[in-house]
């Protein structure tokens, strides 16, 4: 069995279905399951084929199947165009070209082809481990070329590993070079279809009850801020990024927008200075701090003060803004705001609509209706809560807000929302994130979707809109400090938040650290930065074809080097240290004339130099008689080594012509 | 398999191979190969991996994607020092020819060429091919300091047949671009006549002994008495010897020495051509040698006295080869 | 016995040998050394020269000085192998036959002449060289201890004689010339007393037993893994030299071996040197090769020195 299992492993075909295995695993969670079955088969059989030849199928039944994964790739993702469908497919039709593939020519196109899947894959993920596995595999498909290569010289798998590695590892300085010096143009050439589901995660442009508690299970971080200055405290990190106006009962919604122009902010104080890398989303809003003083270039500013790019981001972006804290809208509320912010739904949660009517009746003034209602959700028993009961049925505000009363911020944001609105006061429904963790290791907030958050605001006559978050009345701690402490002592944590001990966390930040760097220097490299990097080397600006030159010369240089450094040729090792030091000896005599012919012994060799240095004849035959010792007596010491070595130092070769 | 280079059409080949067989050294026995003749180009694979960058590279530029963009750089960085190191898998290799064992025409000549090193390099799957010959790769690891190899020569003709130009190519490490050179080295080979299948019977009239070459076999003179082997015939036990001693022994005899058979151009028929009469000469010489026979062959220009073994043999052969050659 | 300590000590007894034999053998110390060398090693030696030039005199010198018995055979075209070996005869008054010895029993044979003999009695002398021992007549005799053959030919040139075969010039340990003496040599020669006379009175300095035990010695002296890799090199540049029809024989390689060993130790030495395997390769292995056709016109031992000059140490 092991002898087979050995066969095989010597096979070429194995040299080839091990790369592809390996180029194609980090697309199988994404693949519907019954395609990782199918490759598993298919990849099964030719592996048997390298010992039962019978297992080559047929080119028939092989079109077959590939017409059959066409279908089937058109049913589930309804195109084979894409992103996903048109990975999957070609990583489905690569694995049925292997099992027709016999020969050399027929494996190189597999291996060119892997380095296709290769990059596919980063059109899903371009963090650190990608570009490690990426390495790796690159190391494996260096191997099998070295093995498809090496005819008959049965080199051994430590061999071709270390060519392997060593051949990747010294490409990599060229890899760098071009990379940086590589002249990148910004946009894209050409629109690929968009993929509408390809599954990131985030905020939606909608809120139902749930929503938020399930975004929370993830990680994942949304974006990062670094700030200029200090931090403002956490309680006032509120990170915006859509307003929902339209509720139907159920889910809040944008609704349709207006054309209205954007009310005057007025800023009080010093605003806070801070930068956002904002990890790929695919959709176009931006985040900002409550309430930024401007957009960036390029990016509109509407009138829910709102940051909306023109394309979706698909790529890292980063985006410098300004933003105060203490601000104050001043404006009238306009007819259409007022309108669409006191509409409540018909027929819909009844009860809760009846208890903000009857507010309005109970209090005269509108800041004292927000504060009742704050006050409520802090003294009634209701609970701050990840695993809210469900409450279906037409009426879920009314279920929460008067029976179940477990609840996680959007239950609480929304029914506040509506009761404000039934007791006449403008009220709107925000959505974003709230707080972040400050990395000790580089001070940079990251930004989780585990902080996203809703809040609401309402218009007051004398303020304008005001954020009201009634979480912050039920769980302080939550606004305050984090999730995690805001929540019950027995509550059922997401596993980060259970994972996160001490030593744990500080790896984290440290991750974390190295994980923004690479975000932000490698993932995040593009024209901007190009040209950013160029001007602080160069003080100017750099043109395009100067850098083509420059990319031409470096990549020449590096090359030039590395070919020289590693393989210069090298006159044959020489390992024993006396042998070392009489090739010197022998070496340094052949400058002064008498040069050892290469079948000359010692001893003859020691005779004829002494001939010409009769004065020097003692230390000769003292030097030869050591290295014969060493050499033909195996007999070495160390002393003896230093001893020759100063001889041989000491010489003297002032040919004495008598 | 041709010589034909990859990627290129035959004319351009050729002209390269005219050109670069100008620069080559002349009569020697040893060439180091170095980069003034090595010539390198991609291979079909090495073109298409280029392809499969130059799409990768659009898509990473289309949609900004960094680690296509590294991958693009590292793939092609690979590609580059994969060129450097198939250059480097010929540069210094040094190769000597050695002549061939004389062979029959119509077998192949086996040139024995020995690759030797002035680096610590390992050389690996470099091939060796003369035009219209086959292929033979060979391996000089770090660890050795010279290796061997035959290479084979169909012979067509008897004489002297040189070693032709030698292409020397490589593929290794990665099989993306192909390096190569022509060598010429000095070696020759000797060319037996092939020979022939089915000589006429060897015409004994004339000959100082009428004896078969057959009964030429050892079977004469008493020359003494040796222990059996297995194997020996019955009827040559020492019965005598056996019944003194006790243990099994054997009579040998000794060939008489004195049995001499001339092989001549003349006893051929002058309806056969010289080619037919030199290969129906080179089968007696086989044919005698292999009786153990004292032989001698007279033909046109050349005449060697009878005597047997190895190197008398040769010596005819060796005038059959060259007849009609001033060497 | 530990050869280091007593390696000085040895190669002065041996030193003092050569003088000795040196005295009636003028001129000619290296051809001696080969000849000790050759007797050192155990193998036996075939001295390929002229006719006059003291061929005999060397092997009887050499017998007289390390005490052995000698004997002589003539060899003629008519010497039949039992001539040599020895023969068995009835013996009328026992009724039995009875083996009577040839001149092989002896310690140091002079083979002289040995082409001018029939191969049928070089092979009888040859297999008791390679055997140690005399098969006559299904019993085996041993031959003494030392035993050594000292064969003598003529070049092979001149007319009338049986070249030995190839395969049988391998059973040599060694093959020297001796070759004219220079004038000075010559002089003495002339001007000197009896030859043969002297010999009688040369003094014995090394016993027989002596003799064995350093043959033991030989087997003692050191080669270190880089001598090895020397000789193993010139070993296979023999094989791949154009020179050569066929390179030297693993057997050949052995031969190397010994000789050098009993080179180093002549020379006062533990250990071998790369030295050693260059003074006596060519007589090693200069019969043991077959000049390529190609090459017919170079002299072989030219050959076998340029051999040596090509392989690096």
């Amino acid at each position: 069995m092991n002898q087979r299992l050995s066969s095989i492993s010597r096979d070429p075909a194995f040299w080839v279905i091990l790369p592809l295995t390996l180029v194609i695993l980090p697309h199988l969670p994404r693949l519907p399951l019954w395609m990782p079955i199918l490759m598993l088969l298919l990849f099964a059989v030719r592996l048997g084929a390298i010992s039962e030849p019978r297992l080559i199928l047929h080119k028939f039944w092989l079109f077959v199947i590939a017409v059959l994964v066409s279908i089937g790739t058109i049913m589930h993702y309804g195109t084979i165009f894409g992103k996903a469908a048109g990975t999957a497919l070609l990583i489905c039709l690569l694995a049925i070209k292997l099992l027709e593939s016999r020969s050399t020519r027929d494996y190189m196109l597999l291996i060119a082809l892997s380095f296709f899947i290769i990059v596919t894959n980063f059109l899903f993920t371009q963090n650190i481990p990608t570009a490690v596995y990426m390495l790796c595999t690159v190391v494996v498909l260096v191997m099998s070329l070295i093995t498809l290569h090496q005819g008959d010289a049965a080199l051994d798998l430590r061999w071709r590993l270390q060519a392997a590695v060593k051949l990747v590892a010294l490409s990599i300085p060229l890899m760098l070079v071009m990379f940086v010096l590589f002249p990148r143009i910004s946009g894209p050439l050409w629109h690929m279809p968009d993929d509408a589901g390809s599954g990131r995660t985030g905020l939606g442009e909608t809120m139902s009850p749930g929503d938020i508690a399930q975004l929370i299970q993830s990680n994942e971080v949304a974006f990062r801020v670094e700030f200029t200055d200090n931090k403002p405290s956490q309680d006032q990190l509120y990170w915006r990024a859509l307003v929902l106006w339209y509720f139907d009962g159920r889910t809040w919604e944008q609704g349709k927008q207006n054309e209205n122009p954007r009310p005057t902010l007025e800023g009080h104080g010093q605003p806070v200075d801070y930068t956002i890398t904002l990890e790929p989303h695919e959709k176009n809003w931006l985040f900002a701090l409550d309430m930024p003083e401007q957009a960036p270039p390029g990016v509109h500013y509407n009138n829910n003060f709102l940051l909306r790019s023109r394309e979706p981001i698909n790529t890292l972006y980063r985006y410098s803004l300004k933003s105060f804290l203490n601000y104050r809208i001043e404006y009238q509320l306009s007819r259409w705001e007022k309108s669409a912010g006191l509409k409540i739904p018909p027929d819909s949660n009844p009860r809760s609509v009846q208890l903000g009517q009857q507010w309005r009746t109970q209090f005269n003034h509108d800041e004292a209706i927000v504060n009742h209602a704050l006050q409520q959700f802090n003294q009634q028993d209701y609970v701050y809560t990840l695993q809210p009961p469900p409450t279906p049925g037409a009426h879920p505000v009314d279920a929460f807000l008067f029976n179940t009363r477990r609840g996680f911020c959007e239950h609480y944001a929304g029914s506040f929302t509506l009761l404000m609105r039934a007791a006449g006061i403008p009220a709107r429904v925000v959505l974003g994130y709230q707080g972040g963790m400050i990395n000790p290791v580089n001070q940079v907030l990251s930004v989780r979707q585990s902080d996203a958050h809703a809040w609401a605001e309402v218009w007051l006559p004398e303020r304008g809109w005001v954020r009201v978050d009634p979480t912050a009345a039920i769980a302080p701690q939550r606004v305050e400090r984090n999730l995690d402490s805001a929540l019950a002592a027995d509550e059922i944590r997401p596993l980060y938040m259970q994972l996160d001990n001490s030593v744990l966390k500080h790896l984290r930040f440290y991750w974390d650290a190295v994980d923004n760097r690479w975000k932000q220097w490698v993932i995040g490299y593009g024209p901007k930065l190009q040209q950013q990097l160029m001007r602080a080397l160069f003080n100017r600006e750099i043109h395009y074809s100067e850098l083509t030159f420059m990319l031409m010369a470096a990549v020449g240089f590096v090359a030039l080097m590395i070919a020289w450094l590693s393989f210069k040729s090298r006159a044959p090792k020489e390992t024993d240290p006396v042998q070392k030091l009489y090739l010197q000896f022998c070496d340094r005599l052949a400058k002064r004339g008498v040069a050892r012919n290469i079948s000359e012994g010692p001893v003859d060799f020691a005779s004829r130099a002494a001939q010409l240095y009769p004065s020097q004849q003692h230390a000769i035959d003292l030097i030869t008689k050591i290295y014969i010792n060493s050499r033909y007596r195996s007999r070495t010491s160390t002393d003896q080594t230093e001893k020759m070595q100063s001889l041989i130092r000491n010489l003297n070769y002032s040919p004495d012509k008598s | 398999m041709t010589t034909q280079l990859p990627l290129l059409p035959g004319f351009m080949a050729r002209g390269i191979e005219r050109w670069a067989a100008q620069r080559l050294p002349k009569n020697t026995d040893k060439i180091c190969l170095d980069r003034r003749r090595i010539y390198i180009l991609p291979t079909r694979n090495g073109m298409i991996f280029s392809l499969v960058l130059l799409v990768i590279l659009a898509g990473a530029i289309n949609y900004q994607n960094s680690m296509g963009y590294l991958l693009t750089f590292l793939t092609l960085a690979i590609m580059l020092l994969a060129m450097i190191a198939t250059h480097q898998n010929l540069n210094r290799l040094c190769i000597t020819a050695v002549n061939a064992q004389s062979v029959f025409n119509g077998q192949a000549a086996k040139f024995s060429l020995t690759l030797s090193r002035v680096t610590q390099r390992d050389y690996i799957n470099i091939s060796f091919q003369c035009p219209e010959q086959t292929r033979v790769a060979a391996h000089l690891p770090a660890t050795q300091n010279n290796t061997h190899i035959d290479l084979p020569v169909m012979t067509t003709q008897r004489g002297y047949c040189a070693l032709p130009r030698i292409r020397v190519f490589t593929e290794f490490p990665l099989g993306l671009f192909h390096a190569w050179s022509w060598i010429e080295l000095q070696g020759r080979c000797l060319v037996y006549p092939a020979p022939a299948e089915h000589p006429p019977e060897f015409d004994r009239r004339g000959q100082q002994s009428g004896k078969h070459a057959s009964e030429l076999s050892g079977e004469d003179e008493f020359a003494g008495i040796r222990t059996y082997q297995t194997g020996d015939s019955p009827k040559r036990m020492a019965w005598k010897s056996i019944a003194r001693s006790g243990t099994w022994q054997t009579k040998t005899f000794h060939a008489d020495s004195d049995e001499e058979i001339w092989l001549s151009w003349q006893q051929l028929s002058d309806t056969l051509g010289i080619e037919q009469r030199l290969s129906i000469l080179c089968r007696w010489i086989l044919d005698a040698h292999r009786h153990g026979s004292k032989y001698g062959m007279d033909i046109p220009g050349t005449r060697i006295e009878p005597g047997i073994g190895q190197l008398h043999q040769q010596q005819c052969l060796r005038a059959l080869a060259l007849f009609g050659f001033s060497r | 016995m530990n050869i280091s300590n007593q390696a000085t000590q040895i190669r002065d007894t041996l030193q003092q040998a050569g003088n000795s034999i040196g005295q009636i053998i003028l001129g000619k110390r290296r051809q001696i050394d080969l000849a000790l060398t050759c007797l050192l090693a155990g193998g036996h030696l075939l001295i390929e020269d002229l006719p006059g030039v003291g061929k005999t005199t060397l092997a009887l010198t050499l017998a007289r000085t390390f005490g052995l018995d000698f004997r002589r055979v003539q060899f003629t075209s008519d010497l039949l192998p039992a001539d040599v070996t020895g023969i068995s005869i009835y013996d009328a008054t026992s009724q039995q036959f009875k083996f009577h010895p040839g001149p092989i029993f002896t310690q140091v044979l002079l083979a002289d002449e040995i082409n001018r003999t029939t191969p049928k009695t070089q092979s009888a002398l040859l297999e008791a060289m390679e055997e140690n021992q005399v098969t006559q007549d299904g019993i085996s005799r041993a031959l003494p201890k030392p035993f050594f053959v000292v064969a003598t030919q003529n070049p092979s040139e001149q007319i009338g004689t049986f070249p030995l075969p190839e395969s049988q010039l391998d059973r040599f340990l060694m093959r020297i010339e001796i070759g004219y003496p220079d004038q000075q040599a010559e002089r003495e020669l002339l001007l000197g007393r009896d030859r043969r006379q002297q010999i009688a009175q040369l003094p014995v300095i090394i016993n027989p037993q002596n003799l064995l035990a350093l043959q033991k010695a030989v087997e003692e002296i050191h080669e270190s893994k880089a001598l090895l890799d020397y000789l193993l090199a010139l070993i296979r540049s023999s094989r791949l030299s154009p020179w050569f029809s066929s390179g030297l024989s693993p057997r050949a390689g052995l031969a190397l071996q010994k000789c050098a060993r009993a080179w180093a130790l002549l020379h006062g030495r533990d250990h071998v040197l790369p030295e050693d395997v260059q003074q006596v390769m060519p007589s090693v292995a200069a019969h043991r090769l077959q000049i390529h056709p190609d090459h017919q016109q170079d002299n072989i031992d030219e050959l076998v020195r340029r051999l040596i000059m090509q392989v690096p140490v």
